[in-house]
């Protein structure tokens, strides 16, 4: 891979614009933005993807107010709005 | 929010797009038969031919997009991005099937008893039913509980290898990799290609086994290639056999992770680790349609054909074998499954040869029952409603442990923590219920309309 | 094991945990019995709502009694009881149901339980996903709910602690003979017998024609990822009455309860003599698009789990808890239906004072378990 990967459109994080391509799911986004921080666990502390093919549910996130998606299955598209450090 | 064409029917459905249904698929197509071929990843390919988004003209890119146009062509109906939520064998819901789709639909396999399957894609909902089913469902890790392994920086080996193939830049990033099998070896590599450090492969089994394995090749000329190919873009990468990982510690994010070894512990710096202890066959839908299986893989005929009549496995759920052995399964499957027998026989020595193989990977990466210790009383065993190993020591089977203290009751469905209980305390997995896999409430609307009609004739009156 | 037991308590549910404890706080040597392990069926799937019904008076006054008992533990329950305090809100879609919640006020009102109406203005102040349109509802703001099977474990422990003793992982195939047949082939005497095994109960009475049948009225439920303040209280449509305690073979009423997870539990469903535990979607689906009439946003959540329950119902709709006077000695104490968990500690209570006999705080006739004998020609007499 060289180089800088081309971005195509935003994606909202926390209110925080980030530069996405379509063929990423969000959790790619968030891995190179160094955003770790994808959900609360039950007894505090936060997680992040691990399974990384839709199995563990671990990288949950909301998206658009009420939606919670896995963030490794979920491909990033144009004006998505993202919460994550739900549960 | 509805899909048009709520309810179709094939001749095969062929669960799971990777390389086992790619074949299953395909076979079964070249004899004429509809086929769909539904998985719930975004693109064909299953997990050892993951599309990889970055290097779009990758090997193993050319190989999915070449089955796929072959495919195309032959009218196979491909569903990417669903989830099976359920199913049913016909007689259950007796005549529904033959209303909803019109007498003009022919039986061209002559079943006794067919088969449906539910489906969710996002809102959207569908209802597939078929004469014939094979399910390719593949394999997941196996994931071993040890203090920090929630730690965001961890991931399982398969994991880490597929977020890469999605985009994850890991230029630079200190990687350790660690748990046991092939799969190990093939991440690491993978990994140095993308430009990561690798800083160590840690493999519980010995040297020695491995070494055993290795002399076994021989035999196989193509494997011995594919393991040469590996050995060369690894023979920098320290390896460190009888170990394990204990603890994977850091503040904010993952900064170093302590090995078990022969000569004690050893931390090793690191940014990422991928960690996995082999593959478990992925037979929840098989078991829940009825399947019988014999310690966690499918049980299957010469023809690959399951204890229920007309339903097939091949590949990974028939038990770990590998792809050279789903390649050739799958091809069995699809054949048989569309009654072009004789042809599925001449397959028979290949794949008896492969399972051969399959036998002695597994043989060779068997779990050791120190293992156990890398759990402690304090460490999290069920990651979806944090149970600790502490917690459920005492307990004499999931079911009990379940209600007492959640565990296996979250989102996850048991499947991370599932295998971690069966190798812990022996206890084996639950029968799966409906649905199969969490899905959103509004799909729910398209099955009751889909499915109910004919069954119930209550009304709500409202 | 002992022989000098005086109660056998057959099923470790949560009401025969309760019976357990109950009889081991009177100062009996008491041994529970049960195929598997505490609250593995009913108690299992139940809602564990705790609830005043009022279908009749006799049916009131087991709830009250069972709520009033169980107020007095709640604050002493471990965090896994997952207590929840917030009430219940039944909901009138229109004027027979506004009415019907408007009398149902009146009669706890009489029978001092709290309760008050509130208007459809302010609805959405009180739950915010409800859709807008409703008449109004009822509010009974001291109405619980527990996670049954850890409040099962919590009795059986407690019954433990003071003397009980419970043998798990046995099955017991009749009673009969002062006492139980196991099916390892033991016999096991006691001069009392307590059949708390739920939908099995009476196949266990050998020999033993009391009239009835117990018909299995199959349920059942979701649970939701975890979206705290969904809902705030338990939600149920007042049509659930109706629609609960009709004859008909199949019905849904919509359901919603929010647990100490944050996730929502949503059902319900009633099937009449349906015996399979297996998750039907056709039922769940209207189960689920009758939820999304009421609470529209629950088509944004996802369903994570579903599983079904069977509940034990009795001809009349009332337990049977008490005496079988054709066999001295043994006792009933089940065909609780969708009030289980809620009746448990009252049940426990009139058990043991009748088999000490005491007298009890209810008047324990309508729960009688010969009640139906003579309307079959069959008496239940010594």
């Amino acid at each position: 891979m060289s180089g800088r990967v081309e971005r195509e459109f935003e994606v909202f994080v926390d209110g925080r614009p980030f530069a996405a391509r379509s063929d990423w799911t969000l959790a790619t986004l968030l891995l190179n933005e160094g955003h770790f921080q994808f959900r609360r666990a039950v007894k505090g502390g936060t997680r992040a993807p691990f399974c990384g093919v839709g199995i563990c549910h671990e990288c949950r996130v909301v998206v658009d107010d009420f939606r919670t998606v896995r963030a490794c299955m979920t491909l990033c598209r144009p004006g998505l709005e993202v919460r994550t450090g739900g549960e | 929010m509805v899909s048009d064409k709520r309810a179709q029917h094939f001749d095969l459905v062929v669960v799971g797009a990777g390389p086992a249904g790619l074949a299953a698929a395909r076979a079964a197509a070249v004899a004429r038969f509809s086929v769909a071929l539904i998985d719930e990843n975004p693109h064909p390919g299953g997990q050892i031919w993951r599309r990889d988004i970055c290097d779009a003209t990758s090997k193993k890119n050319q190989i999915v997009d070449l089955r796929r146009r072959e495919l195309d062509r032959l009218g196979v109906q491909i569903f990417c991005g669903v989830t099976v939520v359920g199913g049913a064998h016909d007689q259950e819901l007796g005549g529904a099937h033959d209303q909803m789709l019109g007498a003009s639909q022919t039986r061209s396999l002559g079943a006794a008893q067919s088969h449906r399957l539910f489906l969710s894609r996002g809102d959207e909902a569908m209802v597939l039913s078929c004469e014939r089913l094979v399910l390719a469902t593949g394999a997941r890790e196996r994931f071993l509980p040890f203090e920090g392994w929630t730690r965001p920086g961890v991931f399982g080996t398969g994991g880490l290898q597929a977020l890469v193939n999605n985009g994850f830049d890991i230029k630079g990033k200190r990687i350790v990799v660690a748990g046991t099998g092939p799969l190990l070896i093939a991440v690491a590599a993978a990994f140095q290609e993308a430009g990561a450090a690798v800083q160590a492969i840690v493999e519980q089994v010995s040297a020695h086994h491995v070494r055993r394995l290795g002399v076994g090749l021989w035999k196989r000329p193509a494997k011995l290639v594919q393991a040469f190919g590996y050995m060369r873009s690894l023979a920098k990468i320290r390896r460190v056999y009888d170990a394990w990982p204990l603890k994977a510690l850091g503040q904010d994010k993952l900064e170093s992770v302590v090995l078990r070894t022969v000569t004690g512990r050893q931390a090793l710096s690191c940014d990422l680790l991928a960690c996995g202890f082999g593959l478990v066959p992925e037979i929840r839908l098989a078991r829940y349609l009825g399947c019988e299986d014999r310690l966690g893989s499918l049980k299957v005929d010469d023809n690959q054909e399951t204890s229920v009549a007309g339903i097939f496995a091949a590949g990974e759920p028939c038990g770990i074998g590998g792809l050279d052995c789903a390649l050739v399964e799958g091809e069995i499957a699809g054949l048989a499954a569309v009654g072009r027998i004789a042809a599925a026989a001449k397959l028979h020595a290949k794949r008896d040869k492969e399972r051969e193989f399959a036998k002695q990977l597994e043989a060779t990466f068997a779990l050791r029952d120190e293992l156990k210790e890398m759990s402690q009383p304090r460490t999290l065993i069920c990651r979806c409603e944090d149970v600790t190993r502490g917690e459920l020591d005492g307990f004499t089977s999931v079911r009990e442990a379940k209600l007492a203290t959640r565990a296996g009751m979250g989102t996850c469905q048991a499947r991370v923590c599932g295998p971690a209980l069966q190798f812990l305390y022996g206890w084996p997995e639950e029968q799966a219920r409906l649905p199969l896999a969490p899905i959103s409430m509004a799909s729910f609307g398209v099955y009751a309309a889909a499915t109910a009609k004919q069954k119930d004739r209550h009304n709500d009156g409202l | 094991m002992s022989s000098l037991r005086d109660v056998i308590v057959v099923g470790a549910g949560i009401v025969g945990s309760a019976c357990a404890w109950w009889l081991a706080r009177a100062g009996l040597a008491v041994d529970i019995i049960d195929p598997e392990a505490v609250g593995t069926q009913s108690t299992a799937s139940a809602m564990g709502h705790l609830v005043v019904m009022d279908d009749s008076e006799a049916q009131f006054a087991l709830c009250h009694r069972s709520r009033v008992l169980w107020d007095t533990f709640l604050p002493h329950l471990p965090a896994a009881c997952e207590v929840d305090t917030s009430g219940t809100l039944w909901v009138a879609r229109d004027e027979d149901e506004l009415a019907a919640a408007e009398a149902r006020r009146d009669f706890y009102r009489d029978r001092d339980v709290k309760a008050e109406m509130v208007a459809p203005a302010q609805l959405a102040a009180y739950e915010p996903n409800l859709r807008k349109g409703f008449r109004g509802a009822l509010l009974v703001p001291q109405d619980a709910s527990i996670y049954p099977p850890a409040a099962a474990r919590w009795l059986m422990d407690k019954a433990l602690e003071i003397g009980a003793k419970f043998h798990r992982g046995r099955k017991v195939e009749a009673i009969a003979d002062g006492g139980v047949l196991t099916r390892d082939g033991e016999v096991l005497k006691a001069p009392v017998v307590v059949n708390a095994a739920g939908m099995a109960a009476l196949e266990l009475l050998r020999g033993i024609d009391l009239g009835l049948a117990m018909r299995p009225r199959k349920g059942h439920l979701v649970i939701t990822d975890r979206v705290p303040g969904f809902c705030r209280r338990q939600v149920l449509e007042f049509g659930y009455l109706k629609r609960a305690h009709g004859d008909e073979d199949t019905s849904v009423a919509f359901n919603i309860q929010p647990r100490r997870t944050g996730q929502m539990l949503i059902g319900s469903s009633r099937q009449f003599d349906v015996s399979s535990r297996e998750v039907e979607l056709p039922i769940l689906s209207r189960m689920l698009t009758r939820a999304q009439e009421f609470m529209p946003r629950i088509a944004d959540l996802n369903c994570v789990r579903a599983w079904t329950g069977i509940r034990a119902a009795t001809p009349d709709g009332l337990p049977l808890i008490g005496p079988i006077l054709s066999a001295p000695g043994v006792f009933l104490a089940a065909g609780h239906e969708g009030l289980g968990i809620t009746t448990a500690l009252a049940t426990a209570e009139l058990i043991t004072n009748v088999v000490m006999e005491r007298r009890s705080r209810i008047d324990g006739s309508p729960y009688l378990p010969g009640r139906f004998a003579e309307s079959k020609g069959l008496r239940d007499v010594r």
